[in-house]
C-alpha cells in the first residue's frame, strides 16, 4: 500500500468557498427568528394527547400552545396507575420494586376484597426524589398497570408531596 | 444390584430402587412433581414416563423398579411429546397468574414449562374460576392452582398417619379438602405447603408477604428443641421472612442435579429424633416472635449512669468479674451455643477462677396432643443441653441448680443468654446480689431488674454449633446482621476475657477448632464442612 498525497480539486485547495457554505447555516439563523428558549414556568411546553384537550376545553385563548416546542410521545414523565373502574390493575408482584435500580418503589401486597383479584396494593409508593425515570417498571409491569405520562412539571413545596401514593398516582393526567 | 442402561449410560444401583431414583442419583434428569422420597409413589402426575425397551407403552419412571438389563432411555421424542402433552393438560384449568402467585421463583411447573412445556394450548375454553378455602388457620388453598399430586394427601396418609385429607370429586372439579366442617390441626400443617410443588397450598404467615426470588436462603437448624431438624431461614436485608424444612434429599428445583449444585448432606441424613425431614410449625412461625421483634437496642449500666457506650460498659464487667473473684456465678441457657458455653465456661473457670455454675433447665417440651399418636415427634430438652453438659465434663465444672447458686449468695452473677421467660419467676429472687449482668436479646423482667444489660444477638443473628440430642454437631449460621446496636455473645465473651486475662479467643471457627482439641465428643467432627460459609441462591431479582 503507498499512500499517495490526495489531489485537491481548485474548489477544494481554496477553502474560502467550502468555509462560506458552512457558514451559510449560521447566517440562515441569523436572519430567520426563531424561538427556542422558553420562559418556564409563565410558558409551557405544548402537551401531546389527553392534556392539550383539556387544556384547550378549560381555555380557549390556550391557541399559543400550538406555536411551542412538542413533548415527543413517549416522553418520561410522572407515572400513572391505571385502573379498570375501580379495580386497580397491580397485583402487588413486586417486579417493579425488583427491578427499580433506585429503589424508589414501595409495594405492601393485600387480600383483595374484590373476587376478581387475588391481591392487591395495600401500599404502593414511588419516590420521585429517588426516581430516574429510566422506565424499567412500566417495562417490568406485567398487568400494564403502570404508566409513563408527559407530566414534567416536577414541583413540589414538601419533600413528602414528590412520594407519589395509589391514590396520588391514578390522578396523574396523560 | 442391578445393571442397567440409561440413556447410553451403565449404572449399578441398590436392589429395589426405582428408575426415577436410580437416574437422579447419576445425574440424569426425569421431572416429576409427586415423586417424594419419604411417600410411596403414586405415579401420578405422568411426567416422569420414559420409554423402556420391550415395553409397548412409556411407563412411570417413580413407580417402575430397576431391574438387571433394561434399557431405559428419556430424551427419545416420544417422551418428549409424552412431557409437553402432559403439561399441556396440566395447564388446562392452571391459571397462568405467575405475578399474583407465591411460588413464582420456586414453582416446579413454571421451570418445567420452560423446559419442556408446549408453546401454545389446543384447549380454547375459559379456565375455571375457584375461590380459595381456609384448610386450617395457617393453611389457604387455592383449588384452580392445584395439579393433583396428591403430596399433601399422600403426607397425611404416610408420615403424619392420621389421613386428613382427600381428594374429592373428580376431573376438572377434583379439589383436595378435609371432611366437611373440619379443619387441619396445628402441630405439623406448615410442611404441607413446603411439599407443594405448585402454588396451591400456601402458609398464612407467608402468604403475600414477600416474592421468593427475593429471598436468600441460609442453611441453618432450627434451633427450638435437641431434635435440630435442619431448616432453612429465608431473609431480605435484616428481616427473615420464612422459615422452611431442609430436605437433605435432593428437594427443590434449585439443587437439582442438572442445576451443578451439589447437596450439602451427600448422604441422606434423617434426623433420629423427629424421625423426619420435616418441621413442626412451631419451628415455623417462631421466627417472627423471636428475630423481627423487638430487641434490646443498646447495652444499659443502672450503676453507673452516662456510661452506657460498650467499651465502658465491657470495662466495667471484667473489672467487677475480677474483683468478685471466686465469689463471681454464671447462669447459662441452653440456647447458647457451643462456642459460647466453651467461652463461658473458660471465664469462670480460668478468668475468675470460680466453678458456681448453673444452666437454666427448660421444662420438658410438651408434645402435642396430636404429635403423640403421630409418626412425628419432638424433641424433649432444650437445644444445646447435650453439649453443653459435655463442655462441662472436660471443664471439670459440675453443673448446680440455680436455688444453689442463690443460697450461695454470690457476689457477682453473670446471665449468658436467651432466658424466654424461664427466669421471670427466679428475678425476684435476686434482689440480695449486689451486681447481676445479663447477655441477652429480648427484654424480660430478668433484664429490667439486672444492673447491666449486654445486648447479644438471636439465634438467626450468629454463627455457631449446637449438638443436638443424638450428639451430632450441627452448624447454626448467619442468616441477617444485627440490626441495633447488640454485638455477637461470642465477641463480648472474649472482649471480657481479654480485658481479664489478655488471652485472644478469637473467632467461632477457632473456638470449634479449640473444641475439637479438648472435648473429647468433639473429635471426630468435620470442622471443614462446618465451617463453610454454605448459602446458595442469591437475591435473583437484580438484574445487572
Amino acid at each position: 500500500m503507498s499512500s499517495e498525497k490526495k489531489k485537491y480539486r481548485f474548489t477544494e485547495a481554496v477553502y474560502l468557498i467550502e468555509i462560506l457554505r458552512g457558514l451559510s447555516v449560521t447566517i440562515k439563523h441569523f436572519f430567520i427568528k426563531r424561538k427556542f428558549a422558553i420562559n418556564y414556568p409563565e410558558e409551557k411546553l405544548r402537551i401531546t394527547g389527553n392534556t392539550k384537550q383539556i387544556i384547550q376545553a378549560m381555555d380557549k385563548d390556550a391557541q399559543y400552545l400550538a406555536e411551542r416546542p412538542e413533548i415527543i410521545m413517549n416522553y418520561r414523565g410522572k407515572h400513572r396507575l391505571l385502573f379498570d373502574g375501580d379495580l386497580i390493575r397491580c397485583v402487588a408482584c413486586k417486579m417493579c420494586e425488583t427491578v427499580c435500580p433506585f429503589f424508589a418503589i414501595y409495594i405492601e401486597p393485600e387480600e383483595s376484597r374484590d373476587p376478581r383479584k387475588e391481591r392487591v396494593p395495600k401500599i404502593f409508593e414511588l419516590d420521585l426524589t429517588r426516581c430516574a425515570y429510566c422506565g424499567y417498571c412500566v417495562e417490568a409491569c406485567p398487568e400494564n398497570a403502570i404508566t409513563m405520562t408527559s407530566d414534567y412539571s416536577l414541583v413540589a413545596k414538601q419533600r413528602p408531596e414528590l412520594v407519589l401514593q395509589k391514590e396520588t398516582m391514578r390522578k396523574v393526567i396523560e | 444390584m442391578p445393571t442397567f442402561e440409561i440413556d447410553g449410560k451403565k449404572i449399578t444401583v441398590e436392589q429395589g430402587k426405582t428408575v426415577l431414583e436410580s437416574a437422579r442419583d447419576n445425574g440424569i434428569e426425569i421431572p416429576y412433581f409427586c415423586f417424594h422420597e419419604s411417600f410411596r409413589s403414586g405415579g401420578l402426575c405422568r411426567m416422569c414416563l420414559v420409554e423402556i425397551e420391550k415395553m409397548p407403552k412409556l411407563q412411570t419412571a417413580c413407580t417402575t423398579i430397576a431391574t438387571e438389563g433394561m434399557v431405559v432411555k428419556t430424551t427419545t421424542d416420544r417422551v418428549k411429546q409424552a412431557r409437553s402433552a402432559m403439561l399441556e393438560f396440566i395447564l388446562t384449568n392452571h391459571p397462568l397468574d405467575c405475578p399474583d402467585c407465591d411460588q413464582a421463583g420456586e414453582c416446579v411447573l413454571q421451570e418445567y414449562s420452560h423446559r419442556y412445556g408446549p408453546d401454545k394450548s389446543v384447549f380454547t375454553e375459559p379456565k375455571q374460576l375457584r375461590e380459595h378455602i381456609q384448610l386450617s388457620e395457617l393453611i389457604a388453598y387455592d383449588p384452580e392452582r392445584c395439579i393433583m399430586c396428591e403430596r399433601c394427601v399422600r403426607y397425611y396418609r404416610d408420615i403424619v398417619g392420621t389421613e386428613e385429607l382427600a381428594v374429592m370429586q373428580r376431573g376438572a372439579h377434583a379439589e383436595i379438602t378435609t371432611f366437611p366442617g373440619k379443619q387441619l390441626n396445628y402441630g405439623y400443617v406448615g410442611n404441607i405447603s413446603d411439599i407443594c410443588p405448585v402454588g396451591a397450598l400456601t402458609t398464612k404467615d407467608f402468604r403475600f408477604k414477600e416474592r421468593v426470588f427475593n429471598l436468600r436462603a441460609t442453611e441453618t437448624i432450627c434451633p427450638l428443641c435437641e431434635a435440630g431438624c435442619l431448616i432453612y431461614a429465608d431473609a431480605k436485608m435484616y428481616t427473615v421472612y420464612r422459615i422452611r424444612s431442609r430436605n437433605p434429599y435432593v428437594e427443590s428445583i434449585h439443587d437439582h442435579p442438572s442445576r451443578n449444585v451439589t447437596s450439602f448432606y451427600p448422604k441422606p441424613y434423617i434426623n433420629a429424633i423427629s424421625r423426619s425431614s420435616f418441621i413442626c410449625d412451631d419451628g415455623r412461625l417462631n421466627y417472627n416472635k423471636q428475630i423481627n421483634n423487638k430487641v434490646i437496642d443498646s447495652p444499659v449500666n443502672r450503676l453507673e449512669s452516662g456510661n452506657n457506650n460498650w467499651d465502658d460498659i465491657l470495662a466495667f464487667v471484667s473489672q467487677r468479674i475480677k474483683q468478685s473473684g471466686s465469689k463471681t456465678a454464671g447462669i447459662l441457657s441452653p440456647f447458647a451455643t457451643n462456642e459460647e458455653a466453651y467461652a463461658f465456661m473458660y471465664l469462670m473457670k480460668h478468668a475468675a477462677g470460680s466453678s458456681m455454675l448453673s444452666m437454666i433447665r427448660f421444662p420438658e417440651a410438651k408434645e402435642y396432643a396430636t404429635a403423640v399418636r403421630l409418626k412425628l415427634r419432638r424433641g424433649v430438652q432444650a437445644p444445646n443441653a447435650k453439649g453443653i453438659e459435655q463442655i462441662a465434663k472436660s471443664f471439670n465444672i459440675k453443673l448446680i441448680s440455680l436455688e444453689e447458686i442463690i443460697m450461695a449468695k454470690p457476689e457477682c452473677l453473670y446471665v449468658l443468654g436467651p432466658v424466654f421467660g424461664q427466669m421471670d419467676t427466679v428475678a425476684g429472687k435476686l434482689d440480695g446480689i449486689p451486681y447481676v449482668a445479663v447477655q441477652d436479646f429480648k427484654a424480660s423482667p430478668l433484664t429490667d431488674k439486672a444492673h447491666v444489660v449486654m445486648p447479644g444477638a438471636s439465634y438467626a443473628q450468629k454463627n455457631g454449633t449446637y449438638t443436638n440430642g443424638e450428639g451430632k454437631v450441627q452448624r447454626l449460621r448467619k442468616v441477617v446482621k444485627i440490626k441495633g446496636n447488640g454485638r455477637d455473645d461470642l465477641v463480648i465473651l472474649a472482649d471480657i476475657i481479654y480485658n481479664i486475662t489478655g488471652k485472644q479467643l478469637g473467632r467461632f471457627d477457632q473456638v470449634l477448632g479449640t473444641l475439637m482439641k479438648e472435648v473429647p465428643s468433639f473429635n471426630d467432627i468435620d470442622f471443614n464442612k462446618l465451617t463453610m460459609d454454605f448459602s446458595f441462591r442469591k437475591a435473583a431479582g437484580r438484574l445487572w
